[in-house]
């Protein structure tokens, strides 16, 4: 039979028949005995075998940094404890590495759950949206953009150009009730766009999001002479 | 015995060593096939039961588990050990145990058949290799092997008849 070529099934029985003889006979009895003195050489390894020092070696790993070391005299601690023929210092050594790894791992454990949760409950009320948005200024008003932001409003949307005029201070108002008498006050207050031949600027200024309510007539009124003109609304929208 | 050793008495793990060492040394012999190797696997084997002899379960012989764990030395002592087996022919412990062999040609080759079969043993894969050398070197019934190595019977069995297929190709692969 070659090597490299496979067992037929049916050959099995046969070749395991055969191994099974050829290993009894290397297993056959051959007289070997211990010799003299085998016990004593035996005991005396036993007792020149230094003492198991689970702390020491845990001490030393963590020193080295090395974690599998210290994860093995761990385990070692472990069976120390568990008993074995060991002497009473020894396995008390190996329970306090024990009892001090498993505290420190629970306290780092519950450091760190307590950590989590505070930084969790620190972060939470900063989620939350604000209820403010919720009036439904952009639903009323024809001009969605002035009535969402309720405080900075009036700095920021209104220009330079428009802060003097009483429109813009009055438009900037947070009120929701407010905002729709403001927004229609400029259409009727401003009416430059009628006479001209315009025919997109009251509707743009709808659109434009940064306009705000009261920006709209203060825009327009220093350009006035566009309106004038052939112009088809282009620079209002 | 065994509780008064985890006493802390020592002289009782001698009488135990006293008691197990003819069976440990000479299953260490069939697997390594040197009776100073094997006395030296047996002396480890002695000394790593009694470092862990808080983990033998008493369900089994304490025979068994000393057995268990002097095979496994040897196993692992023969793997390392090179392939070539010097054979002394006037080493009657060296050739397959056939009374009556007094021919030194006959017995140099029942000595490199030997050899060969305890090399390929220790080349075989790991849950074959353990079922076989402690059924045949170990001389540990199935029963037995199933309750040391944890295996049911049924997968004892199959181990040791894949095994054995495993070792005849194994062997015939390092004759060639």
């Amino acid at each position: 039979m070659s090597a490299g070529l496979p067992i037929h099934p049916t050959d099995e029985e046969r070749v395991a028949a055969e191994m099974t003889r050829d290993l009894v006979g290397v297993a056959a009895e051959i007289d070997v005995r211990p010799p003299a003195g085998f016990a004593d050489r035996v005991m005396a390894a036993i007792a020149a075998e230094p003492l198991p020092q689970p702390a020491r070696a845990f001490g030393v790993a963590l020193l080295g940094g090395r974690l599998r070391p210290a994860i093995a005299s761990l385990g070692d601690a472990w069976r120390v404890v568990g008993g074995g023929p060991t002497p009473l210092v020894v396995r008390a050594q190996a329970l306090a590495l024990v009892l001090a790894v498993t505290i420190g791992s629970l306290a780092v454990a519950g450091g760190a759950t307590v950590g989590a949760i505070d930084l969790l409950s620190a972060i939470a009320p900063v989620t939350p949206p604000p209820t403010t948005p919720a009036p439904t200024g952009p639903v009323t008003s024809p001009l969605p953009s002035a009535s969402p932001s309720s405080t900075p409003d009036p700095a920021r949307y209104a220009s330079p150009d428009a802060s003097p005029t009483p429109e813009a201070t009055e438009s900037a108002e947070p009120t929701p009730t407010e905002t729709p008498a403001t927004t229609e006050r400029p259409r009727t207050a401003t009416p430059r766009p009628t006479p001209t031949d315009d025919h997109g600027g009251g509707s743009g200024d709808g659109e434009g999001g940064g306009g705000g309510s009261g920006s709209d007539g203060s825009n327009q009124t220093p350009t006035p002479t566009p309106t004038e003109s052939d112009d088809h609304g282009g620079t209002d929208g | 015995m065994v509780e008064a050793v985890l006493a802390g008495d020592r002289d009782a793990f001698r009488i135990l060593v006293e008691h197990e060492s003819a069976a440990v040394i000479r299953a260490c012999h069939r697997v390594l096939g040197d009776v100073h190797e094997a006395e030296d696997a047996a002396q480890e084997a002695f000394v790593t039961a009694f470092r862990s002899l808080a983990g033998w379960r008493s369900d089994g012989p304490f025979g068994a588990w000393l057995t268990r764990i002097a095979v496994r030395i040897a196993l692992r002592r023969a793997q390392r050990r090179r392939d070539i087996t010097w054979i002394d022919p006037g080493d009657p412990s060296s050739a397959i145990g056939m009374p009556g062999s007094q021919d030194p040609a006959i017995t140099s080759l029942r000595s490199e058949r030997a050899a060969g079969i305890r090399s390929a043993v220790s080349r075989l894969d790991d849950p074959y290799r353990e079922v076989i050398a402690l059924r045949f070197f170990g001389e540990l019934s199935l029963d037995e092997i199933a309750a040391q190595t944890g295996r049911p019977l049924g997968t004892v069995k199959t181990h040791l008849r894949r095994g054995l297929i495993r070792l005849r190709a194994a062997v015939e692969a390092g004759s060639l």
